[in-house]
């Protein structure tokens, strides 16, 4: 996890993992994870620079996408939701994260030209100008997320993350100052445009589970990132003020996501299978096939027969899923 | 070239100005701390101890990130330093929070044509 103040790109806070004070391996700085969607706002913000193209209202088509390329496998991105939603506002596909519009916007746009924002963003390591690069491919640590998306959260300004202010003397004197630097690398408007359609993403779309912990009028902006199994989950945010990045993985690039659990209501006074309705009710995690089959009388489903019970067995929801309620 | 472009507010031992600059603005809009950086930043670069000012400048930055003038004062700094393309762009940053003030907006323009004379 990284914090920055969003104005001096100062690191206000940096936590490598698990244990903060490990002084080995640090995540923020070390790992380099496919990004997922963190790179989408890129995309937009190349969009949004040329307002006679674009807006944030533009439709965009988010139906199936086909790209084909010499030297490269045929890529055909998916939806996290295994569906096509036909045109949608531009705003609406960064906001519901959506692949195959996001795709034919970058492609349309050019891959080229993104990975030009990409490094006006901060970013100085080379990405691979791949179409695949453009939904997160590409493999980052938090710390060089966190530039990226610094450069959003300062209006465009972009300023090199610092972490010491300065080097001095037993007595104080200053033997080294790194000054607070900025570059101006965007014009204001289109940054002012991603913004607005990065609150979006907060207020109604991917990361609106997020308005349950923030007040309304904080006006909080971000971007949700996943990649395949959850094997990497991240989430980029700024205020005003503040601006935090978090990834969520193992380093073995193990499924965060467990496929042999399932989450059951159990009935607290007969410990059989009940549901939401039953007094006290437990969800509770079962490993695949050892959670109890006998239904509990409050179980509100009449005559239900045992072997029809696993109709109420879900999937265990993952942290992710709980916190942004995907 | 550059060392007749001094464009510190304070009366004293700076190099003679070019051209005046505006008459420094101390209003409500400051709290007293930032106030007190200010000032002290503007003692400092009269004095010619341009490392501290840009540090004071800094430091206030910290308490009031969003203060137009603070970024004005640093990017004069910068161009007293001779660092111009920092000047340039601490003087567009200051014209990001400077709103409507036509009198800020101004100088900063000063500053970056300056800034943008010294460079070519």
């Amino acid at each position: 996890m990284v914090v920055t103040d969003t104005q001096s790109g100062e690191v206000q806070a940096l936590v490598g993992g698990r244990d903060a004070r490990y002084r080995g391996y640090n995540r923020a700085v070390d790992a380099a994870r496919p990004v997922g969607s963190l790179l989408k706002p890129a995309i937009y913000l190349t969009a949004l620079s040329e307002p006679a193209r674009y807006t944030l209202i533009t439709p965009i088509d988010d139906g199936p996408f086909l790209w084909k390329s010499r030297g490269a496998p045929d890529w055909q991105p998916q939806n996290y939701d295994k569906k096509f939603h036909g045109m949608v506002p531009l705003r609406v596909a960064l906001a519901q994260s959506y692949n195959a519009a996001t795709a034919r916007l970058g492609t349309e746009i050019g891959v080229e030209k993104v990975l030009a924002t990409v490094r006006k963003l901060g970013v100085e390591r080379e990405l691979r100008p791949f179409a695949s690069t453009l939904l997160g491919a590409a493999e980052m640590s938090p710390l060089e997320v966190a530039q990226l998306y610094q450069t959003i959260a300062a209006g465009g300004f972009r300023s090199p993350l610092r972490a010491i202010r300065e080097v001095t003397t037993q007595e104080g004197r200053p033997l080294q100052r790194y000054a607070l630097k900025v570059e101006q690398a965007f014009a204001p408007e289109p940054v002012i445009l991603i913004t607005a359609a990065l609150q979006g993403v907060v207020r109604e779309g991917t990361a609106q589970g997020l308005k349950s912990f923030l007040p309304a009028d904080i006006g909080a902006a971000g971007k949700t990132g996943t990649t395949d199994d959850q094997r990497d989950a991240w989430f980029a945010g700024f205020t005003g003020d503040h601006l935090a990045i978090v990834w969520i993985g193992y380093d073995d690039n193990r499924a965060a996501q467990t496929d042999g659990i399932e989450q059951v209501w159990i009935d607290p006074q007969t410990n059989l299978r009940g549901d939401s309705q039953c007094a006290g009710a437990l969800e509770l995690p079962f490993m695949q096939g050892s959670a109890p089959r006998e239904r509990s009388p409050c179980a509100t489903v009449a005559g239900a027969v045992v072997d029809t019970v696993d109709t109420t067995v879900k999937k265990a929801k993952s942290w992710w899923e709980r916190v942004f309620g995907r | 070239m550059l060392a007749g472009c001094a464009t510190a507010p304070e009366p004293g031992p700076a190099p003679a100005p070019v051209e005046q600059a505006p008459p420094p603005y101390l209003g409500p809009r400051e709290s007293v701390a930032v106030a007190g950086l200010m000032e002290s930043a503007r003692a400092d670069a009269a004095a010619g101890r341009l490392p501290t000012a840009a540090a004071s400048l800094e430091r206030a930055l910290r308490i009031e990130p969003r203060n137009p003038r603070l970024w004005q004062e640093l990017a004069r700094v910068r161009l007293q330093q001779g660092d111009f393309a920092q000047a340039e762009s601490t003087a567009a940053r200051s014209n990001s929070w400077a709103g409507n003030d036509s009198a800020l907006r101004a100088e900063n323009q000063r500053i970056i044509e300056q800034a943008r004379a010294a460079r070519r």
